[in-house]
């Protein structure tokens, strides 16, 4: 029996998209057309002002999840807790039902790059980082979990597949999976790997959410993001984690309002579809 | 400070990892062509770093790098936009920002700090026959960047003897010219428009001192008298009010009769707009 923090499917919204600045304006005014919205935690952690002022709004409407992405789990360096300190605060402030974050690392003592930087994956890093992933955690005091990230490498190091070092950082440290499938679907590209085999090879019931960016058609370095691979995997990931709650996301890339619902309709009607 | 836990082997590659990521980079302009690395990176690389389907070892590793720069570069144009214009992107870079983000890399999580060091870098670094123009706009495209999101603290509940701090949502500035109508100037056109175009003329006729603060969630600023200035300059460090009152003795008489005459709209104001704080920060 897992010990780690589980949430009942009740109390797990179904569907979520990411709070983009140039959308406020329709979110703040328009019919809720999610049943929740994800924030980055840096950009409301130490802030006043308009940052400040929008979160007010948000969550007078709003249930909202937290991501964060400057954690750098994998590093070399001591855990930062200024910094979770400051993202515990946040945590309470929106009652978010869990915290995301990636599993890489992306600092050294002195330093902080500020990228989602590849670990080599032995054994030894899984025994390191899922010991701090639990730290984390249990610090927080909100269920916790780890997002794969897209990588353009991979180290001569390895001892296994991604996934296999992906779940075993997870269950070592009793946390959840963020599962990001466009990031699976990438890195499949860039390794040369099945994303298939990957999908199918995860602990699904410690996947909490599921991370999809179907509208990602920017070529990235070889590697081209495309609509029906990324809603595939969707599809046959999705009714294997006891209906993960769904996030859409859209990065930096330009997408208007109109489309975004379009996206949100098609994700939900695949949901029922694939739950029925 | 390191992890006491972190496993050797991990640590060595990420100390190689973060060297050669942030190591200067000669093609910045050039976004998603993948560079190549310098030997002794490269070398390492090969041993380090596995082929993938698309790339050799050293360029999956200095896709990376490109990331580091292009990352770091695109957030201090942003900060900058007034100062950006003025020097186009390709000075932009080579002259201020990789110098600068060589000697001060970020080391936080909070990106928001990374300018933080930069007009007191370009005073220091920046020397030439227009570095009191460049000077000036630097610091007020960091003031507008940075008091947009910054924390403010409760305005004054009781003042006694404590010290009272100016909020951080309220900063100084003193120019020779018109930096704010210079700058929108600026604004108004991209940067590729200024690289072929003359800039607005500039005229140093006479020292002016600005108030740039944050209401609610706009940024407004004013100019403002010179005993005004002293006296919320005084506030910057931290000050009881009866020390900061002495600042006004010590203005030139004419100024002096007209702050004294001022003041208790003054304070009602700072009052009223909450620029006065007695938290430390």
């Amino acid at each position: 029996m897992c010990s780690f923090f589980m949430l009942n499917s009740s109390d797990i919204p179904e569907l979520g998209i990411g709070l983009r600045p140039d959308h406020h304006n329709e979110i703040f005014h328009d019919d809720q057309i999610a049943d929740w919205y994800e924030i980055i935690s840096e950009n409301f952690m130490d802030s006043g002002g308009a940052p400040k002022a929008n979160l007010e709004k948000l969550l007078d409407r709003f249930p909202v999840v937290m991501h964060s992405t400057t954690l750098a789990l994998g590093s070399s360096d001591v855990i930062d807790f200024d910094y979770l300190k400051k993202l515990k605060r946040l945590a309470r402030l929106t009652k978010t039902p869990w915290i995301s974050d990636y599993l890489s690392w992306g600092r050294v003592p002195g330093a902080h790059y500020h990228d989602l930087l590849p670990l080599p994956f032995t054994q030894e890093v899984i025994d390191y980082v899922a010991e701090r992933a639990r730290i984390v955690q249990d610090y927080l005091e909100v269920p916790f979990a780890l997002e794969n990230i897209s990588s353009y490498l991979e180290f001569n190091a390895n001892e296994m597949s991604e996934w296999e070092f992906y779940s075993a950082v997870v269950e070592k440290a009793d946390i959840n999976m963020a599962l990001g499938v466009s990031s699976v679907y990438i890195s499949s590209r860039n390794h040369g790997f099945d994303p298939h085999e990957y999908i199918e090879s995860i602990p699904f019931e410690r996947v909490i959410q599921i991370c999809l960016a179907p509208h990602a058609e920017k070529e990235e370095y070889g590697a081209t993001s495309c609509d029906n691979t990324v809603w595939d995997l969707f599809a046959k990931v999705y009714p294997k984690t006891k209906r993960a709650s769904t996030l859409l996301e859209w990065d930096n890339r330009n997408i208007s309002f109109d489309q975004i619902c379009l996206e949100v309709q098609k994700a939900k009607s695949l949901q029922k579809e694939l739950v029925l | 400070m390191m992890d006491e836990s972190v496993p050797d082997e991990l640590y060595s590659l990420q100390k190689w990892f973060g060297a050669l990521i942030s190591s200067p980079i000669s093609e910045l302009s050039e976004k998603h062509s993948v560079p190549v690395l310098e030997k002794e990176f490269g070398q390492d690389a090969k041993i380090l770093v596995s082929e993938g389907p698309f790339f050799e070892p050293e360029e999956r590793a200095g896709i990376y790098r490109l990331r580091y720069w292009e990352r770091l570069l695109t957030l201090f144009q942003e900060s900058f936009p007034g100062l950006l214009r003025l020097f186009g992107y390709e000075e932009f870079n080579k002259r201020l920002a990789v110098p600068y983000l060589m000697a001060y890399p970020p080391k936080g999580w909070n990106l928001n700090e990374l300018a933080k060091g930069f007009p007191a870098w370009l005073q220091d670094n920046y020397v030439a026959e227009d570095c009191d123009l460049v000077r000036v706009v630097a610091k007020v495209d960091y003031a507008y960047d940075y008091l947009f999101s910054v924390l403010d603290y409760p305005g004054l509940s009781k003042v006694d003897s404590e010290l009272i701090f100016l909020q951080p949502t309220v900063t100084l500035l003193k120019a020779k010219f018109d930096v704010f109508t210079f700058r929108k100037f600026l604004l108004e056109k991209d940067v590729e428009y200024w690289t072929r175009s003359d800039f607005p003329n500039v005229i140093f006729d006479r020292v002016r001192y600005y108030v740039l603060y944050r209401h609610q969630s706009s940024l407004l600023y004013k100019e403002i008298e010179l005993g005004q200035y002293r006296l919320l300059k005084a506030f910057e460090m931290g000050v009881t009010l009866e020390n900061a009152l002495s600042v006004i003795m010590e203005l030139p008489s004419e100024e002096r009769m007209h702050a004294e005459e001022s003041l208790g709209d003054w304070f009602q104001a700072y009052s009223q707009k909450k620029w006065l704080t007695t938290v430390k920060y």
